[in-house]
């Protein structure tokens, strides 16, 4: 089982997001904020993140640069899921180790679980998932 | 030309008196008279040949050194009454030529020294003789010569004076012309010559650069810089190219600066380049504040679109499968829905900020009492108050409570004010005190929340704002941050304002707003 973190600080895209991947089987862990997705971090390793860029105090790339600076969590891969598409969010994403950069609003729960599979290296025809 | 043949002419003079002073004594008046013309004419000469009066002086003094000289040698031959007087004459020119500093003086010495010379001789020789006659005819021409050919002199030096006059004049006036256009050009007009040195500037640095020195070379404008700003490259590359660069958005310090470099031309060489900084923190600000707000709209917009699309389409997909039960469903047909709420509240927000923002909203005015308000909204508000463990409380210290106003614009402001002391508030009251204040009545919303930073108070009424200047860390899921923008615009149009009267870190903050208060 893929051990998933959520960060996003609005209540409804955290539900969305858990939903979608207990559905798919995955062990969900949420944080409200960049400050609280750390401390989960502190007792469980995820095999990937899903990060929200604009979220109060700590945003999305104040919370990547403390994740890797932190050792065992410095490659876990991470997909930035946003809403905001901005060109400085563009030029800014450059600059950090980012798996996928996506827009909220223009995946469906479907595509939003083929990329992080793909991230994973899990494919749909085969049954042995192989851990990224 | 002119000084060698007055050197000639002095030597032949020495050497004709030389000679004569050598041959038997009847012959000596011939002599006297030769050498009287001689020297006439060489005066004659001089005058003539003279460029300025200074040089005529020189000459004289020169002219008549050579004829005392000439003259001593025939002391011992020729009648001493008659050397007396010559000798008076070369001293007076001698004398005289000493102190001659201007035409006027030439013009006047030549009058006194010829009257002085001509009443002598009249005395010494009463009879008069013809070569007293002849000598002075000599005299009389040089005299009229001297004064019309001084008189035109004076007259073109006069003409020339004045046409250097004239264009002086003229260059001081392009001068003042082009300081003017110069300095009437906003921000800093400054040309550098290809080495760099500072041809001509308006000298506005302290208005754009806050700096209150004139630098005189590229160098000293690139100290001012210091690392952040390569203007000297800049300069060097639109030289070395002659091309045009534009930097539209150079920070400098807290502002933004652009800098424009272009080739200055003359007779088709490169004569400097013109450096134009001009400050466009405006500008940019604006710019920047347009890009955020289409970035934050469409951020508010696609999030409640997203959990629409997202929930509906699980529930779609899962509707019969085991994998959701009835719970799941209702929960996310739930988030459906209030995002659904939330999007129209976003748009009905957006919608009434571009119709204030124009002015096109009417407002109902009538009487408003603000302490009968205030109730009413906290009542509406009191189960939401109680149910966070807060604590409320009108108090009221105006004898004048009521406005004229639009109600449900005013009761707008209130709630905007109330609930976001809510929001913002974990433990404590949230108070609303009514008071004077001039010519106005004041409603204060105080609270006991988390307070804002000092140096986030300043974004507070700002589009989007919440009090935060990064987008990145918005906190998004207060609301839409267009409250506070959108209670400014509505009491402002009301002829009053909203302001922030007081915050603290971890104490509390206090919104409030005044109108005129109406009898």
């Amino acid at each position: 089982m893929h051990n998933i973190l959520i960060v996003d600080d609005d209540a409804s895209m955290v539900r969305l997001y858990t939903n979608i991947f207990k559905i798919e089987g995955f062990n969900v862990i949420s944080a409200s904020s960049g400050k609280e997705g750390l401390e989960k971090l502190e007792e469980f390793t995820p095999n990937i993140i899903l990060l929200d860029l604009m979220m109060p105090n700590m945003s999305g790339f104040d919370f990547l640069e403390n994740l890797r600076k932190i050792e065992k969590t410095r490659n876990v891969p991470v997909i930035v899921l946003t809403n905001l598409a901005t060109d400085d969010t563009q030029i800014e994403i450059q600059k950090h180790n980012v798996a996928k950069f996506l827009i909220k609003s223009d995946y469906m729960p479907k595509e939003i679980i083929e990329e992080v599979k793909g991230v994973l290296g899990i494919r749909e025809t085969d049954p042995t998932p192989q851990a990224g | 030309m002119y000084r060698v043949i007055l050197f000639v002419s002095a030597i032949a003079l020495i050497l004709l008196g030389l000679f004569y002073s050598l041959l038997p004594g009847a012959i000596e008046p011939m002599i006297d008279r030769y050498i009287f013309s001689f020297v006439t004419f060489l005066l004659f000469f001089t005058l003539m040949a003279s460029k300025t009066a200074r040089e005529y002086s020189y000459y004289l003094f020169y002219i008549a050194s050579l004829y005392i000289v000439g003259h001593s040698a025939f002391i011992t031959v020729i009648n001493a009454s008659r050397i007396e007087y010559l000798m008076s004459y070369a001293c007076a020119y001698l004398f005289f030529a000493t102190m001659i500093k201007s035409v006027k003086h030439l013009v006047i010495y030549t009058i006194i020294i010829n009257l002085l010379y001509f009443s002598l001789s009249f005395g010494l020789f009463t009879k008069g003789t013809d070569q007293n006659m002849y000598s002075l005819g000599f005299i009389f021409i040089i005299m009229i010569g001297s004064i019309l050919w001084l008189k035109a002199k004076i007259e073109k030096d006069r003409l020339v004076n004045s046409k250097v006059e004239i264009r002086t004049k003229e260059l001081l006036e392009e001068q003042i012309k082009l300081k003017a256009a110069i300095g009437a050009v906003n921000g800093i007009f400054v040309i550098i010559d290809p080495k760099g040195n500072v041809i001509l500037s308006n000298n506005k640095y302290a208005e754009v650069l806050g700096i209150n020195y004139e630098p005189r070379t590229i160098q000293e404008l690139q100290q001012i810089f210091g690392g952040s700003y390569d203007v000297s490259g800049a300069f060097n590359v639109s030289l070395n190219q002659v091309r045009i660069i534009d930097h539209s958005s150079v920070e400098f310090k807290d502002k933004y600066l652009r800098v424009l470099f272009s080739p200055v031309y003359e007779s088709q060489s490169v004569m400097g380049i013109l450096i134009l900084i001009g400050d466009v923190t405006e500008e940019e600000l604006l710019d920047r504040a347009r890009d955020e707000f289409f970035a934050i709209a469409s951020h508010e917009l696609r999030t409640p679109l997203t959990a629409i699309q997202g929930n509906l389409a699980l529930v779609l997909e899962y509707m019969d499968s085991e994998k959701l039960d009835k719970q799941m469903i209702l929960e996310m047909l739930q988030d459906a829905m209030s995002s659904s709420q939330r999007l129209i509240r976003l748009v009905h927000d957006f919608l009434d900020l571009s119709r204030l923002e124009q002015g096109r909203v009417k407002f109902e005015e009538q009487h408003v009492d603000l302490v009968a308000l205030s109730e009413k909204i906290l009542t509406e508000y009191s189960q939401a108050i109680t149910a966070k463990g807060l604590t409320y409380s009108i108090q009221n210290k105006a004898s004048l409570t009521r406005v004229y106003a639009d109600e449900d614009r005013v009761k707008q402001v209130i709630v905007n004010l109330v609930s976001n002391a809510l929001k913002y508030t974990e433990k404590g009251s949230i108070n609303i005190y009514i008071q004077p204040k001039g010519e106005n009545v004041e409603l204060i919303v105080s609270d006991t929340g988390i307070g804002i930073p000092d140096e986030n108070q300043k974004f507070l009424f700002r589009k989007f704002q919440q009090a935060g200047r990064n987008v990145l860390t918005r906190d998004t899921s207060q609301g839409t941050g267009l409250g506070l923008y959108i209670s400014r615009l509505i009491i402002r149009a009301m002829g009053g304002d909203v302001y922030l009267v007081s915050s603290q870190v971890g104490k509390g903050s206090a919104f409030a707003f005044s109108l005129p208060a109406k009898e």
